[in-house]
């Protein structure tokens, strides 16, 4: 069950990872910003017929591409615990059983604090080395 | 009779047989899916408004303003 909860704290931490680094946070905030504008502009009084058709049509092709982007961002950035949860059972981890056994959820939890406690330490530490470097001597 | 007995049984039967799902979504995962899914439906309204109900309005105000002209032609 350990290496059970070891492999589903990595795919975790691979997945918060992936998140970051591709900016999935961000794909869904230019899609909300883009949803927003769309509603902006079929609400605007005043605008020709005309003008609301051509930006309806671009606002529609910008929409499905940020929806599907931001989509797939997500979709690619779970594949770890996916993986780990599919694959790990056929390869003799029950990962999908420590998914449900409340210890190895409870080990899962003290790991995740503790690489974040890490990742804390070691940010501060760059940024007081930065400091260091920066300040007039 | 029978026909109100049939699905409090058959539901019975099947609450009787279930088994986890382990389909479980957390929050993160589960509200990305919907607003992906939003988005997507929100691109299809704002298409069909660009592809039909734009260019019918327009089919129909050329209409309407043609049908006076028309009828003045004909006499």
């Amino acid at each position: 069950m350990i290496a059970a909860a070891l492999v589903l704290a990595g795919a975790l931490l691979a997945t918060l990872h992936l998140v970051r680094r591709w900016g999935v946070l961000g794909r869904f905030a230019a899609l909300g910003m883009t949803g927003r504008r769309a509603v902006r502009v079929m609400a605007r009084r005043g605008a020709s017929d005309r003008w609301k058709e051509r930006a309806a049509r671009l606002l529609a092709a910008r929409l499905l591409g940020r929806s599907l982007l931001a989509g797939g961002g997500l979709a690619v950035a779970a594949m770890p615990i996916g993986l780990a949860l599919g694959v790990g059972p056929a390869l003799g981890v029950p990962t999908t059983a420590a998914l449900l056994d409340p210890a190895a959820r409870l080990a899962i939890l003290a790991m995740g604090i503790a690489f974040a406690f890490a990742r804390y330490l070691v940010g501060r530490a760059a940024g007081a080395g930065r400091r260091a470097r920066l300040s007039p001597a | 009779m029978r026909m109100t007995v049939f699905p409090f049984a058959a539901i019975l039967l099947l609450a009787a047989t279930a088994v986890p799902a382990q389909a479980y979504v957390g929050p993160g995962l589960g509200l990305g899916a919907a607003s992906t899914a939003l988005g997507v439906v929100g691109a299809i309204v704002l298409g069909l408004l660009a592809f039909v109900w734009y260019p019918v309005k327009r089919l129909l105000r050329m209409m309407r303003k043609a049908a006076p002209g028309s009828g003045k032609r004909g006499r």
